[in-house]
């Protein structure tokens, strides 16, 4: 009996007591309420993946250029006529809500927005822990610089469609479910706050390290293009005076200059240079394969079809419309024509050929990339690439605009609209206009900025869209905006689809 | 000679059925109290020498033993009544055993010898068909096991799969035992049988028990079969001809769109058979078992292998030794152990070679000699034929793969049980392991064939990865019975940890000499890259502790009882611990006064149950955001320097509670016409509460989907299970086995949080939608009311869509407001079948045996989901069935798009034409056999030819109509593989 009890106390011992024992997080996870908000090196982590953010296909390359581009008389679709029937709507003007490319563009957008929310999030708890004022004010400029990320995914939005729910902190799934739309003007009011609020906290410059970063001239120039377009539903001339003043700034700093060689503001080389005040920066990191790397495919998706040898190859898209090659021609552009068209059946000042067996005549020549920068495995073409989302020399047209539109600031760098006009043309070594009218400066953002994902809003904004585009099948208003996705509207039933669709 | 002491009698007999007289073939005739017996040959009689005065005992399955003291008899005529002993047989059920007629639930047995009869890699597959409630999806390639819901998909989706219990050990799936390895294996249907188990059974229970050696049958045998699998219902693609008219129908209307010409292409390529072979089978089974009175022992070695049927490097290996010894110590204590060493070796095929092989045009050759860059072989590349980088080679990527994988799996268990008051109360703890280590090494040489098909520098991947799970249980049963009422009372505790790790490392530049050569560290130091996170479910940590109790009550074999309580605490919900009660009921009619007149039930017996189970096979879920480390969330700035960055979703995570199923069954156990016929019919009810699965989310959070307890479902149906046998004469019997299940699936609610989910995105469209008064995933789409004629009819519609021209679908206009919008779709059919059936054919007929097994569901749609591609793959080939039957001038079809319509996102989204009806009708397994039992110093040979699965009638335009998926994106088919008839000879010999 002895024996019996003995076997059995054995057995019971080993039951196990506490609940602790139910306790235990995923594994190879990190808490991030636990994040260690007294380590000052971790105040970056939450911006660098809001930076990280804006890297993806449906953000800056394949929907990107497909919905910001390809409907203008700037380009065509691209690649052989069969593929790709949702981009062909796109160019077509014969999209509706259920486009997959459309659809596909909202989320990724929204998915800059939580990222920039929760870094803009995360910087109070980190200045209520940091010690020093050198700390804490690095703190309120990451914070600035999250804004920045949040105003230009708004930027982007509300340029595409219009009326788009504003989220800006943590919800919980039932109210972004419930979240209703606000108006344009309410979204370009929401930019300009955050980058009204950024721009002070902002440094002029960084170290070469950290080159890429946003500094307090990427939020004036992002702010400045914010008022122009603003200008075009609202209060035009309180929002051209502040186009004028922003560019002003900017140009009276000294800190930015457009390069000599027009050629090398879209080469590896000359990435971040002081023409630069925004690019999404694009890397290998020197690998040659292997998953997971941060480049963005914008250069590949337009790289030569079929071209050899594999590593100067991409899909083809975007490619240069005829209608953009005959406006070149007929404004006698050399330099410009050279960098922005690519021939097929043509070899590169720096030897690489483009065979005559790709099946579109031209490709886009600012995504060009030379061989020796693509190493990647098979289908590396331009993955070093980084997108220019913002210039010196649009500062310069911008500030042209808004002279010429009637703006009365702006005076401290001693620029007009004809010598910011002229200062452009010089550079590409076109002769210098004696006088400027509007129509001046909006040929000459076509030309200078062409193929940059400018020419369809700047149609929109400025009212043309209709007769230029009308033979594409442009049909105002309706296209003006484009359609709310119809998986979102299936997931808010508070939203409302734009008038037309 | 022998020499016969005097006090030896030589007895001879026969031993025949009391009923009809016929003689019986291998009944055991045994000296009591010795290991002195024989058994009745072909002809029923016997032969045994035994001692003046002893007993002999005669015994045979189905009737009731008898026991003769022999002193002068030399001629014995043993006459057998037939029992209902079918119902004394003990069954396997949670934690214990109880006789099949004392159970209150439905409890459905499959012995492993019926199990052995199929071919199947998995025992899983072999109960297709043959038991009610219980539904399997098989996935063609080798060695995998099927998917299985029980009693309709109440869980959800991925984390429906039953508990399976080997010998006490907990088990993810039964893949690596070999229907040979086992005894019985039983299924606890409902809530009351499962209720045991509680936090994991709320999708049923598997109970294997493997072979045990049973006293006096000492038993040897050998079972081997060899077959060859022939891939079947390969769906039928267009060849050059076909697809260049079809694409130059497409793009006629496209600017700048040249036609093609079939002529200028080199070749008409059919790339399934170019990649699809007739491959081998064979598995080989050795059981040694047997036991005196203290011991029983068990071995059995299995040997299993199968080649796949893609022409490449891939098949499935896998040897077993399964061990099992049980030891009477004393009168107070007992003890066994039970260990199965499981070990396999698989070249795995890339499944993307058939998806290529779905979506290439046929224009091109497998080889081609004037593809130079190609290397080392030169195969041919579509990209030197116009076509883009989605595009591959599907023969080059079976043949560059090269992707083995080893594991090793070790169940353990062994118990101590402790007799605290003889025959009354038993204490047994037990331990229980399930330990698995797995090792897999994927190789890719340098190779170019086109486009970004090729790798400039080879590369190796390797993956080790350790799971392991253990359970401790301690059990208290007591047991009593007194005058009429006999009752059992089951303590019980169980503690279980659960863990899995993994490392995976990528080097790249790896000589390949031979498979020592394949080293990480051999490749160049700066490409190595290591990792030990593969997602959320790799690596994994659970813990879980529970409490329960079970009591039984028989009164006088008519009135019974069960109750069952059990407490679970888990450590992946944020609410802990969950309660599960249940009960059930039985009555047994035939032992009542008012029955005994009555002829027409020999058995009879009412069951009623409810019960109350957790699910916690669903994800972990983090109560607060954790945070994503990683390269995308990490910046990149200056001169390619890389910030590692910390980013995390801006939605608040939802709490997560239990996910509990409330079961009600009730059904009628009975057989009839002197025990031939036997059935047993359900009603069963169950309503999962708190469903936990992944639902869409609308954007501004940061992720797509959030886990949550998003809504309650309810399945409903009966099930009927039929069983005739009877014995025609001394040669021949046979059987006829029938079963059928009706599912009825509903969501109930969706707990007050939406209005609907929405999920199964394609092409930026929703295809299934999840509403209250709805199946669970319902297709959700446009009802087509025929195709545009001509431009001109087009046109006159009032009813105004996106795209309306000749080719096109005229969608419904449901509610008369003559615009196709979001308002004009309905629900299109669910995934869910409306029944499922089996029905067996058996047939003894002297030496011969034949058995026939059908099955088949009906009522299912699926979603043709491998045509909606169309966006990306818009210059890729067709299925020849489109080619044939689609809308052209020539032919104004009013089902078919044409070929320009069908390219269009317009067309392409659920809608009656995607949406396909999935019924199927299936010959499972015809098998003859041949019994040699004359032949001396062997006790039977039994040769068999058999086919599986040599038949499926089935209209969807897909390779099989067996198709799985999440909850609310089930039945979304993208599979592009076939499956397999097999055809085999076997033999089984028992020494």
């Amino acid at each position: 009996m002895k024996n019996k009890i003995l076997v059995l106390c054995f057995s019971v011992l080993t039951l196990a007591g506490c609940s602790d024992y139910l306790d235990i997080r995923p594994e190879g996870t990190v808490p991030s309420l636990g994040m260690d908000y007294t380590k000052s090196e971790n105040i970056f982590k939450p911006v660098s993946a809001a930076y990280a953010s804006m890297r993806p296909s449906e953000v800056h390359a394949f929907n990107y250029i497909c919905m910001f581009e390809i409907p203008s008389d700037d380009a065509d679709k691209g690649s052989t006529p069969e593929d790709n029937p949702e981009a062909k709507e796109l160019d077509t003007f014969t999209f509706g809500s259920n486009n997959g490319l459309i659809s596909g563009l909202w989320e990724g957008y929204y998915n800059v927005v939580s990222a920039a929310n929760n870094a803009i999030g995360q910087m109070p708890l980190f200045e209520a822990n940091m010690m020093t004022e050198a700390n804490k004010l690095y703190t309120r400029q990451c914070q600035a610089e999250a804004k920045v990320i949040r105003a230009y995914a708004y930027f982007n939005l509300v340029r595409a469609f219009g009326y788009v729910p504003i989220v800006d902190t943590v919800m919980t799934s039932e109210q972004l479910a419930s979240i209703h739309q606000s108006t344009p003007a309410q979204v370009y009011q929401f930019i300009e706050n955050d980058l009204k609020e950024a721009i002070p906290l902002l440094p002029a410059s960084y170290s070469k390290a950290y080159a890429g970063r946003i500094t307090t001239y990427t939020a004036m120039a992002l702010k400045a293009k914010a008022h122009m377009y603003h200008a075009s539903i609202e209060n035009a001339q309180a929002n051209w005076d502040s186009v004028a003043s922003l560019t002003d700034r900017i140009m009276a700093s000294g800190r930015y200059a457009l390069l000599d060689d027009f050629r090398s503001v879209f080469s590896v080389d000359q990435e971040n240079s002081k023409e630069s005040l925004f690019e999404i920066q694009s890397s290998s990191l020197g690998a040659s394969s292997g998953d997971n790397y941060p480049y963005v495919i914008y250069a590949y998706v337009q790289g030569p079809r079929n071209n050899e040898p594999s590593n100067m190859q991409g899909w083809g898209f975007k490619t240069p419309s005829t209608a953009l090659i005959k406006f070149f021609t007929d404004r006698g552009e050399t330099v410009r024509a050279a960098t922005t068209f690519l021939y097929r059946g043509t070899k590169t000042p720096e030897g690489d050929s483009i065979k005559t067996k790709c099946p579109n005549p031209v490709y886009n020549g600012k995504v060009y990339t030379p061989s020796s920068y693509n190493k990647w495995n098979y289908n590396g073409y331009g993955f070093d690439h980084n997108v220019r989302i913002l210039r010196y020399s649009e500062v310069l047209l911008m500030f042209a605009e808004a002279k010429l539109q009637g703006a009365t600031t702006g005076n401290a760098s001693g620029q007009t609209a004809l010598s910011a006009i002229n200062e452009v043309r010089r550079r590409v070594k076109l002769t210098e206009l004696n006088s400027v009218t509007l129509q001046d400066v909006y040929d000459e953002r076509r030309a200078e900025l062409a193929l940059e994902e400018n020419r369809y809003f700047d149609l929109i904004r400025t009212g043309r869209a209709q007769s230029i585009l009308g033979s594409k099948g442009f049909v105002a208003p309706k296209h003006n905006l484009f359609p709310i996705p119809n998986a979102q509207m299936q997931l808010n039933s508070n939203l409302i689809q734009n008038t037309g669709y | 000679m022998n020499i016969i002491h005097a006090q030896q009698l030589s007895i001879q007999g026969v031993i025949v059925d009391k009923k009809t007289g016929e003689t019986l073939i291998g009944a055991s005739v045994m000296e009591k109290g010795t290991t002195n017996g024989t058994i009745t040959n072909y002809d029923g009689n016997f032969s045994i020498t035994v001692s003046k005065g002893a007993t002999l005992v005669f015994s045979y399955i189905g009737y009731n033993e008898k026991e003769i003291t022999v002193q002068n008899q030399n001629f014995l005529r043993i006459e057998l009544e037939e029992s209902t002993k079918l119902l004394d047989e003990v069954v396997v059920v949670g934690y214990g055993t109880q006789k099949a007629k004392d159970l209150t639930a439905p409890i459905t047995t499959v012995r492993g010898t019926d199990l052995s009869k199929q071919i199947t890699s998995n025992p899983m597959s072999a109960l297709q068909g043959k038991m009610t409630g219980v539904q399997i999806i098989n996935s063609g390639s080798p060695g995998s096991g099927p998917s299985v819901k029980i009693r309709g998909v109440g869980s959800i989706g991925d984390y429906a799969n039953p508990l399976y219990i080997v010998d006490g050990v907990f088990v993810d799936n039964i893949d690596f035992l070999s229907s040979s390895d086992i005894e019985d294996l039983t299924v606890l249907k409902d809530a009351s049988a499962a209720a045991i188990y509680g936090v994991r059974a709320a999708n049923g229970v598997v109970l294997v028990t493997t072979k045990k050696g049973k006293i006096d049958q000492t038993n040897i045998s050998y079972d081997g079969y060899i077959g060859l699998q022939v891939p079947t219902n390969v769906l039928k693609l267009a060849n050059t001809e076909q697809y260049v008219e079809l694409m130059n129908e497409a793009n006629a209307r496209n600017e700048g769109y040249t036609p093609k010409v079939a002529s200028s292409y080199p070749a008409s390529t059919d790339w399934y058979s170019e990649l699809l072979r007739n491959a081998i089978t064979h598995n080989h089974s050795l059981d040694i078992s047997g036991a005196t009175e203290k011991t029983s022992y068990s071995l059995g070695v299995n040997y299993f292998y199968q080649e796949g049927i893609m022409d490449a490097k891939n098949d499935y290996e896998r040897y077993n030794i399964r061990a099992r010894v049980d030891q009477k110590v004393n009168n107070w204590l007992n003890f066994g152990i039970n260990t199965v060493f499981s070990n396999y070796s698989t070249y795995l095929s890339d499944n993307e070679a058939f998806f290529k092989a779905y979506v290439n045009p046929p224009v091109y050759p497998v080889y081609d000699n004037t593809n130079t860059e190609a290397y080392p072989i030169k195969f041919g590349a579509p990209q030197d034929y116009g076509y883009g980088a989605v595009y591959g080679n599907p023969v080059a990527i079976a043949y560059y793969n090269n992707n083995k994988e080893d594991g090793l799996k070790t169940i353990l268990s062994t118990y101590a049980e402790i007799s605290l008051i003889k025959d009354k109360l038993t204490f047994r703890t037990s331990y229980n392991l399930d330990y698995n280590s797995l090792k897999s090494r994927d190789y890719t040489p340098e190779y170019y064939v086109g486009g970004s098909q090729g790798l400039n520098q080879s590369s190796l991947s390797k993956t080790f990865s350790i799971s392991y799970r253990h359970i401790l249980d301690n059990l208290l049963t007591f047991n009593d019975k007194v005058g009429n009422h006999s009752f059992n009372i089951l303590l019980g505790e169980s503690t279980r940890n659960e863990r899995k790790y993994s490392m995976i490392g990528t080097a790249l530049n790896v000589p390949y000499i031979d498979e020592q050569s394949l080293y990480l560290s051999r490749g160049s130091a700066s490409s190595l890259f290591v990792q030990d996170y593969i997602g959320d479910t790799n690596p994994y940590a659970y813990n879980g502790i529970s409490f329960f109790t079970r009591a039984s009550y028989n009164y006088a074999d008519k009135y019974l009882a069960t109750l069952t309580f059990r407490a679970d605490g888990s450590s992946k919900y944020q609410q802990k611990w969950g309660y599960f009660p249940s009960i059930g009921l039985g009555w047994i009619l035939t032992s009542e006064n008012f029955m005994q007149n009555q002829h027409l039930f020999n058995f009879l017996k009412f069951r009623a149950s409810w019960g109350r189970l957790g699910n916690d096979n669903v994800p972990a879920n983090s109560a607060v955001i954790l945070g994503q480390t990683g390269m995308a969330s990490s910046a990149v700035f200056g001169n390619d320097i890389l910030y590692e960055g910390v980013g995390s979703q801006t939605v608040l995570q939802n709490t997560l509670k239990w996910e509990v199923v409330d079961e009600l069954n009730v059904g009628f156990d009975f057989s009839m016409v002197h025990q031939n016929l036997r059935g047993e019919i359900d009603y069963y009810n169950r309503t999962t509460n708190n469903a936990v699965f992944y639902a869409p989310i609308a954007s501004g959070g940061g992720v797509a989907t959030l886990l949550g307890n998003w809504g309650t479902i309810r399945n409903q149906g009966i099930e009927l299970n039929l069983n005739w046998n009877e014995k025609v004469s001394k040669d021949f019997s046979y059987n006829v086995g029938f079963n059928i299940t009706t599912i009825d699936n509903k969501v109930v609610s969706l707990n007050g949080k939406r209005d609907f989910i929405p999920d199964g995105q394609i092409r930026g469209n929703y295809t299934t939608r999840t509403a209250v008064g709805h199946p669970i995933g319902a297709f959700y789409g446009y009802e087509i009311d025929g195709v545009y004629a001509s431009e001109g009819d087009a046109l006159r519609d009032p009813v105004s869509q996106d795209i309306k021209d000749a080719g096109y679908f005229k969608y419904k206009d449901q509610n008369g407001d003559k615009v196709i919008d979001e308002k004009d779709k309905v629900y299109l059919g669910s995934a869910i079948p409306l029944f499922t059936s089996g029905l067996d054919l058996g047939m003894n007929y002297k030496k011969f045996d034949v058995s026939v097994t059908l099955q088949g569901q009906y009522g299912n749609k699926i979603l043709n989901a491998k045509r909606m591609n169309r966006d990306i793959f818009t210059d890729g080939n067709y299925d020849l069935d489109f080619y044939e039957n689609h809308w052209s001038e020539n032919n104004k079809s009013n089902t078919y798009p044409s070929a320009e319509a069908y390219n269009k996102a317009f067309i392409q989204q659920a809608n009656d034409f995607f949406v396909e009806d999935g019924s199927y009708f299936r010959i499972q397994n015809v098998q003859i056999g041949y019994n040699f039992n004359t032949i001396k110093g062997i006790k039977n040979l039994r040769l068999y030819l058999s086919a599986q699965r040599p038949f499926t009638y089935f209209t969807y335009k897909g390779f099989t109509p067996e198709v799985n998926g999440g909850p609310t994106t089930s039945g979304i088919d993208t599979q592009t593989y076939p499956m397999q008839a097999i055809y085999t000879f076997g033999l089984k010999l028992n020494l």
